[in-house]
């Protein structure tokens, strides 16, 4: 082989070679974006950045606003708890309700805007108040009660709740003329038609979009704010169908789950046009004893459904995160008696379309 | 004018540094396998592919290395050396507009290099390779005086 035809090699293989490697990447960009067999996708870490000891366990997520979380918790349930940006204990005072007559069971308490909602799973009745003052009142009673509900705006609420026929739909209420619309059919029934059903509701008021997120199948639903459906998501993993058992108990009418189900998609938080979802699969590029101290996220972009990346939340002593919301460019989570603050990673905030 | 026996020196020592690199990386992948696959899962341009680019890799560079060590392949393995080398560089570009964060894995001592430090190193074998292949002798058949 004489030298020219040498660098002709040379020259042909370079060029082959780099447009290979870029080949490779767009295409793998491509499959983990759309056409995601599992794979996850690590890149920048979330960092955490503060931690505050709440004292107990049970305390859940009211809501965030700039920069203040609001916590309530189950074993107080009319108390609400004002945490600032530096995990600080800023305010911390009990709900007045108006209507102590009615038979609340649990309790919760919502922040949106500069208003406070308590709801009860088992009573179908809504109040709402300023937050500033405490005092919430009244404002809506339907016939079925909110198993779990979202604050559209001021006077709209969206909401889950059982039909007669036992089964989850999804509803909308005007607060304010006590009118509901159900929309049927955009819970999809696989087993039970209940427990199957079951998910997390989330509402973002800057894009306007209500989604609905399973726990027990990889798909959410994503609809405008009059809960017309917009898309139907899946996210990476691969259980399209809930893996649960149900035992029906014909003498009482009620439904019970046979076996621990499969729990697809914990915990969850959506802000902006991020969907954030703790979830309980071990993806096919994960090394097992990472899993063992710490919780995945996985990041998706609601304007289309697409996978953006994942990160880690890790363990506090044997705790795993329980709950979280996101806002910004920071995670707050509770990991048993911690609440925790995580500064998300580069890759997670470039991917809001509104700079946080 | 370089002699023809610099030019053979030269091309023996750049195929036994191919050669000790080579079955360094590819026996520190193959004895980690399991460490290394994870580690390619991780790579944001890789984890799709990481099942079997994890044999791949290693198995490409040992069989290049052996073929370095015949004088009637050594032609041929040097090219081969080139574009793998070639390969890795490329990757390590995309990767620094990524992150630093994403763990090398190169194998063995060769992981404890930054990636900037990776880079030049990459760089300096490509280049090793190339020169290699501009020196081999057009009638390598021909013995040293």
């Amino acid at each position: 082989m004489n030298l020219k035809s040498r660098l002709i090699w040379i020259a042909l293989s370079t060029v082959v070679s780099i447009g290979a490697i870029i080949l490779l990447h767009i295409q793998s960009d491509k499959k983990i974006h759309t056409d995601n067999n599992f794979t996850r996708r690590f890149m920048h870490k979330a960092v955490l950045e503060r931690e505050q000891d709440l004292g107990r366990g049970s305390y859940y997520f009211a809501g965030v606003q700039h920069g203040t979380v609001f916590l309530a918790s189950q074993s107080a349930p009319l108390q609400l708890s004002l945490y600032d940006s530096l995990l600080d204990l800023k305010n911390r005072f009990m709900t007045q309700i108006d209507r102590k007559d009615l038979p609340f069971q649990t309790v919760q308490l919502k922040v949106a805007g500069t208003e406070l909602y308590v709801v009860d799973p088992t009573i179908p009745a809504l109040f709402k108040g300023p937050v500033n003052t405490g005092k919430v009142n009244l404002k809506w009673q339907g016939e079925l009660p909110l198993q779990r509900c979202v604050v559209i705006d001021s006077s709209h609420i969206a909401y889950s709740f059982i039909n007669d026929q036992v089964e989850s739909e999804l509803g909308l209420a005007n607060l304010n003329d006590n009118e509901s619309t159900v929309n049927e059919g955009l819970l999809q029934k696989q087993v039970d038609g209940l427990f199957d059903s079951d998910g997390a509701l989330h509402f973002d008021p800057v894009l306007g979009k209500i989604v609905f997120l399973y726990h027990y199948r990889n798909q959410f639903i994503v609809t405008d704010t009059k809960l017309s459906l917009l898309y139907r998501g899946k996210t990476i993993d691969t259980n399209t169908v809930a893996k649960i058992q149900v035992a029906e108990l014909k003498e009482r009418a009620q439904k019970k789950l046979a076996t621990p189900p499969l729990l697809v998609n914990m915990a969850s938080a959506v802000y902006r046009n991020l969907l954030f979802i703790r979830s309980g699969l071990k993806s096919r590029n994960e090394p097992l004893d990472l899993w063992k101290v710490a919780s995945v996220i996985d990041v998706y972009d609601l304007q289309n459904g697409h996978y953006v990346a994942s990160f880690y939340v890790y363990d506090i002593g044997n705790e795993k995160l329980q709950s979280f919301v996101v806002e910004g460019r920071y995670l707050y989570g509770i990991i048993g008696k911690q609440l925790v603050k995580y500064k998300l990673g580069r890759d997670v905030v470039r991917a809001y379309t509104t700079r946080p | 004018m370089l002699t023809y026996k610099l030019k053979y020196y030269f091309i023996s020592t750049v195929s036994l540094l191919f050669i000790m690199l080579f079955v360094y990386a590819g026996a520190s992948k193959l004895i980690d396998y399991e460490n290394f696959r994870v580690q390619l899962g991780q790579s944001p341009i890789l984890s799709y592919y990481a099942d079997w680019i994890a044999w791949a890799v290693p198995a490409f560079e040992i069989a290049i290395a052996l073929l370095l060590s015949f004088p009637r392949t050594k032609l041929c393995a040097l090219f081969a050396s080139y574009i793998l080398m070639l390969l890795f560089t490329a990757y390590i570009f995309i990767i620094l507009n990524f992150s630093e964060s994403i763990p090398c894995s190169c194998g063995g001592i060769l992981e404890k290099m930054g990636w900037d430090e990776h880079l030049i190193f990459n760089i300096a074998f490509v280049i090793m390779a190339f020169v290699a292949i501009v020196f081999y002798p057009v009638n390598p058949k021909i013995k040293l005086p």
